[in-house]
């Protein structure tokens, strides 16, 4: 039993005060980053939107690597490659939902607020749908 | 490459209970993205059928929101210097910084739970339209994580306090921090999708 202990005690990546320090303080700096950006409006809004996921995407490897330590763990890297599979799953679980809601609400008949958008934005009615 | 010499190259020491046991709990933490990733994508679809309701914009608090996640990611810290305290086999100093970390999840709580009610009693409940259903199971289910977190907690400090810094407790506090840093992981995207973007 106290062996294991031994084996078990260095097999722990565990980090350190400096990782947890700058994790912490790297969150902070991309969470106001993020705030500030969208509550004084600073960007149009597509850029905006690229520019709040990009600073919550690095925040998330911030975390992944500076409080799970995610890589410290040596070859094979089972935990990353369990990530990565997950990572794969998710993409298309998510993109393929977007894809085929945005699909089927193209098709679906508008609504009476959609129709006035449209029509104040092209001047009439919509043109014969080729598409049939 | 055969077969023994892969196994050469790669030697995988991790045979023990406590490699085996974090090792499941990181897998189990792999579907429960997958979960919250499907609550994320029916939020994106529906997040407009509104139903001639109220709107994203009308019910949300950016500044609040702002403080939960402070109060959150503060959490997330303070659990991650619980692991180190344990490491060094400093009990007590393990259970105080524990006791902060559920203090901080505890007020994350009790805010998101005030939220949740200020909005029923306006008339803005998850049965009102496709958005709101949306938000409240999305945003709900990380806030259910978080309270069985505060539970398990509870129960993690009791059981340091009287077993001790034992491999039982490492193998379970390991596990607990990697949930609680999740939860913090999911709650970024919250902030992101949720807020940022509904008050845009």
């Amino acid at each position: 039993m106290s062996n294991e202990n031994q084996d078990t005690a260095s097999l722990h990546y565990h980090g350190s005060y400096k990782s947890y320090v700058w994790g912490f303080v790297l969150s902070i700096v991309l969470t106001f980053l993020a705030y500030f950006a969208v509550s004084k409006n600073a960007l149009s809004y597509n850029y905006l939107v690229a520019f709040i996921m990009v600073l919550g995407v690095i925040q998330m490897f911030v975390q992944l690597q500076l409080f799970l330590h995610i890589a410290d763990e040596p070859k094979p890297r089972h935990n990353i490659v369990i990530f990565l599979f997950m990572m794969m799953v998710l993409l298309i679980i998510v993109s393929g939902t977007l894809w085929i809601m945005y699909d089927l609400n193209s098709r679906v008949m508008p609504t009476e607020q959609e129709m006035e958008a449209y029509m104040l934005r092209h001047g009439g009615m919509p043109e014969h749908d080729s598409r049939k | 490459m055969s077969e023994n010499q892969i196994v050469a190259k790669y030697p995988d020491p991790h045979h023990d209970t406590y490699s085996k046991a974090v090792f499941g709990f990181w897998v189990y933490i792999m579907t429960d993205c997958i979960l919250f990733a499907v609550l994320f994508a029916t939020y994106a679809v529906l997040h407009k059928n509104t139903f001639g309701g109220v709107t994203p914009k009308e019910i949300y608090d950016l500044n609040y929101a702002l403080v939960e996640t402070l109060l959150l990611l503060t959490s997330s810290f303070t659990a991650g210097i619980v692991m180190l305290k344990v490491h060094k086999k400093e009990k007590n100093a393990a259970i105080a910084w524990l006791f902060m970390t559920f203090l901080f999840g505890l007020s994350f709580v009790i805010m998101e739970i005030h939220e949740f009610r200020h909005l029923a009693l306006e008339g803005h409940s998850w049965s009102k339209s496709a958005f709101l259903s949306s938000f409240f199971t999305l945003v709900g289910t990380h806030g259910f994580h978080v309270s069985m977190g505060l539970l398990w907690m509870s129960v993690l400090g009791f059981q340091l306090f009287f077993k001790g810094i034992k491999d039982s407790t490492v193998r379970r506090l390991t596990c607990f921090s990697y949930f609680w840093h999740f939860l913090d992981i999911v709650w970024i995207f919250i902030f992101t999708i949720v807020y940022l973007m509904g008050v845009m």
